[in-house]
């Protein structure tokens, strides 16, 4: 891990992997997809 | 004041805050310490005793003022818990995503504080140390700034999306 964080392209290159992990379990989490997100869907509101 | 408006000014702090505080992390990694080796050694003592002190000054400060207008801002939006939480209870994407900004920026907040500070005291000089133990405490406060550079990267995309992807207020 210090041989990474030793390299600032290297630091940057796991802080842009963690990040694509991220988002996969952000999106696992919401179960949809991020244009989604958490608004809801109107028609389904218009018919409640 | 409109609980709109104290919505908007807290978040203007807590963003004003972040970039002191982000804008500093990013000058010691992408600026002083690639830099460092490139002074020569009699004008080293510019940036050692009078612009890096500054510099930490409001580095840590920052970090401190992010984290409490941060938190304010998620007890005022009500979601503080589920955010905390990840969004495993809710289920909510938006959730998920500005909890996990809220950990990575705890996490760097502590590293300021409780592992960058200290060692930077010793590196510094502000505090007494050997030779020995100033190498050391450099390079523990170094190895601890990459971590937070590194993780300011998933931080701040948690943040960003969190509203502009999910639409949490």
């Amino acid at each position: 891990m210090s041989k990474i964080l030793s390299s600032l392209p290297m630091t940057i290159t796991a802080g842009i992997v963690i990040t694509i992990c991220m988002v996969l379990i952000v999106d696992a989490i919401g179960g949809g997809s991020p244009s989604m997100g958490d608004v809801p869907n109107p028609a389904s509101l218009m018919n409640k | 004041m409109t609980h709109e408006y104290g919505l908007f000014i807290v978040r203007y702090l807590h963003v004003l805050s972040g970039v002191m505080w982000i804008g500093l992390l990013w000058y010691f990694n992408f600026v002083q310490i690639p830099n460092m080796p490139k002074i020569p050694d009699e004008q080293k003592p510019a940036i050692g005793k009078v612009i890096a002190p500054a510099a930490l000054f409001w580095f840590r400060w920052g970090a401190a003022f992010t984290v409490l207008f941060g938190l304010m801002l998620a007890w005022m939006n009500g979601y503080i818990v589920e955010a905390m939480a990840l969004g495993l209870e809710s289920k909510l994407a938006g959730h998920a995503s500005i909890g996990f900004g809220m950990w990575f920026g705890l996490i760097m907040a502590f590293n300021v504080w409780f592992i960058i500070w200290p060692n930077q005291k010793v590196a510094l000089g502000i505090v007494d140390g050997t030779a020995e133990e100033k190498a050391a405490a450099a390079r523990k406060a170094m190895l601890f700034s990459r971590t937070n550079t590194m993780l300011s990267i998933p931080m701040l995309y948690a943040m960003v999306s969190a509203q502009s992807l999910y639409h949490l207020s």
